[in-house]
């Protein structure tokens, strides 16, 4: 069966100079994921998720290394054609307040130039996907927190990316909020195959979520290994409770604590 | 009757803010003149606002009213130069590292140095028009709105250029996109202080040496010891200074519309 890659970071190393001391945020890491797989990061705090996803975006160039995607590799620059695909969803919903809703969620359309019907279309289907057509010409310091991050996620698919890369997008929100959202997001996978590299702090998440886990340890960031997700698609809410999904959830905590990934046995 | 009173004032309506003032300023007047009756104070030391007052209408078109535009011209036009020169200024300083490191200190020079004490030399070399005046207005509001606008261009949020750079917005986009809008109420605050700072350096240099406008006109009055008209002039250059603020404030309320 022949895999076709659709991103893949090679040997990526980065370090972060200051006049005290430089930090390895990351030491040769490599991954790579197929399209329309579901891909998570995790790992303890400054193991240099967050690093790896915006090297793959652009925003930090890699000290040593490149990515690729659809067969175009790049380190310092990326074609715009290529960062045309991607999606990126930050911590913190990352809105401009002197803006709408509706025109925070149109800032990606604008900035690489699309128009017409098509796109306008999408933009009614994401205002009422997230709930927030009747607050559309609201100024986004005025949303709550929910609706904010919920503005930060269709935002990232109005341009429709072929990939999604999410910097812990729910962590901010409540349990309820981020179960409901998680379920949703699976769903638009399912519908639109993208391709997704979602980093989160909570394994359960990423259990849920994902095709594969990538497990990472700190000081210096380096992956310790990969674990297949062997759940059914589509999954639910309700697979949280049974024994299988403890147990990767425990293979990776596990992981996390020991720097080392074991077989389950 | 308290809990009247209470009601009343915990209610703020819309232009409470002008009238409550406005009150203020009447009982002043009133007390003023008052007291001058009563104490029989002498119009050489201080004049009853009704000489003021009078003084100002009958003598506004003869002695004044020319004097009064020169002077609103050169603010005016001195000030709305300043506002582009300065954010322009600070746009590229803070924009071009290499620029930065070569001018900081001398941003600093723009807005401390005394421009009264160049003032001759600025005659000297460009007459006695109105050129000279407006330039010495620019200058000094102009540092004031780059001081200001520098600062706000560099309060950059990381996560919020990160937003910028994942959307491919190139240096200047990116400025026009967030920087800028971003550094809005540090810009206006320049604004505002270039404002009060134009404002004394056009009567500054009136009354330092040009013989035309309000401020030379305060001398003059002086020297005659017409006390009611050198009253009358410090009103309307009150009144000059108070109004375009206020209108600049007003702007701004316009402009930040998402901070209220």
């Amino acid at each position: 069966m022949t895999e076709k890659l659709k991103i893949s970071v090679n040997n990526v190393t980065k370090i972060f100079e200051s006049k005290r001391q430089n930090i390895t945020a990351l030491l040769d890491v490599s991954m790579s994921v197929r399209e329309g797989e579901f891909v998570s990061l995790v790992g303890p705090s400054g193991c240099g998720k967050s690093t790896v996803i915006r090297i793959i975006e652009n925003i930090i160039p890699p000290t040593n290394g490149s990515v690729t995607i659809d067969g175009v590799t790049y380190t310092d620059r990326i074609p715009s054609d290529i960062l045309r695909k991607l999606g990126f969803v930050f911590q913190a919903h990352n809105l401009l307040p002197w803006m709408t809703v509706e025109q925070n969620l149109r800032l990606p359309l604008k900035a690489f130039g699309l128009k017409g019907d098509k796109w306008d279309d999408q933009v009614e289907m994401l205002l009422s996907f997230s709930k927030l057509t009747n607050m559309r010409n609201v100024y986004t310091n005025e949303l709550s927190v929910g609706m904010q991050q919920r503005l930060g996620v269709v935002r990232a698919l109005v341009h429709d990316p072929e990939i999604l890369l999410m910097d812990e997008p729910f962590g901010a929100l409540d349990a309820l909020t981020r179960d409901e959202l998680d379920i949703q997001l699976l769903d638009i996978c399912e519908k639109t195959h993208k391709t997704v590299i979602f980093i989160t702090h909570s394994v359960a998440e990423s259990v849920l979520l994902s095709d594969r886990v990538y497990v990472m340890k700190t000081n210096p960031g380096e992956i310790i290994g990969e674990v297949r997700i062997g759940l059914p698609k589509p999954r639910s809410l309700d697979m949280k409770d049974s024994r299988e999904f403890a147990e990767y959830e425990y293979k990776i905590i596990d992981a996390i604590g020991n720097l080392e990934l074991s077989s389950i046995k | 009757m308290i809990n009247v009173f209470k009601r009343h004032f915990n209610r703020l309506r819309k232009y409470d803010s002008v009238i409550y003032p406005l009150i203020v300023l009447v009982i002043i007047f009133t007390l003023w003149e008052f007291l001058v009756k009563i104490l029989n104070i002498p119009e050489t030391t201080l004049p009853a606002p009704s000489k003021v007052l009078e003084a100002l209408f009958t003598k506004f078109d003869t002695e004044i009213k020319p004097h009064f535009f020169i002077t609103l011209k050169v603010l005016v036009i001195g000030f709305l130069v300043a506002i582009p020169v300065g954010i322009t200024f600070a746009a590229l300083l803070s924009q071009y590292t290499l620029l930065n490191i070569m001018l900081s200190p001398f941003v600093l020079l723009w807005v401390t140095m005394p421009l009264l004490a160049v003032l001759p030399l600025i005659m000297m070399w460009l007459g006695y028009g109105l050129a000279p005046r407006i330039l010495v207005v620019c200058v000094t509001a102009s540092g004031m709105v780059a001081l200001n606008s520098i600062a706000g261009f560099r309060k950059v949020e990381m996560e919020k250029m990160e937003l910028m750079a994942s959307m491919g917005a190139g240096k200047w986009q990116a400025f026009f996109k967030y920087i800028f809008p971003n550094a809005l109420p540090s810009v206006f605050a320049g604004i505002r202080l270039g404002c009060i700072n134009a404002t004394l350096s056009t009567l500054g240099v009136e009354i330092a040496g040009f013989g035309s406008g309000i401020g030379s006109r305060i001398t003059l009055f002086a020297t005659l010891i017409s006390f009611p008209l050198v009253f009358a002039c410090i009103f309307l250059t009150v009144l000059i200074g108070v109004t375009l603020f206020m209108v600049t404030t007003f702007i701004e309320r316009k402009v930040i519309y998402w901070k209220y």
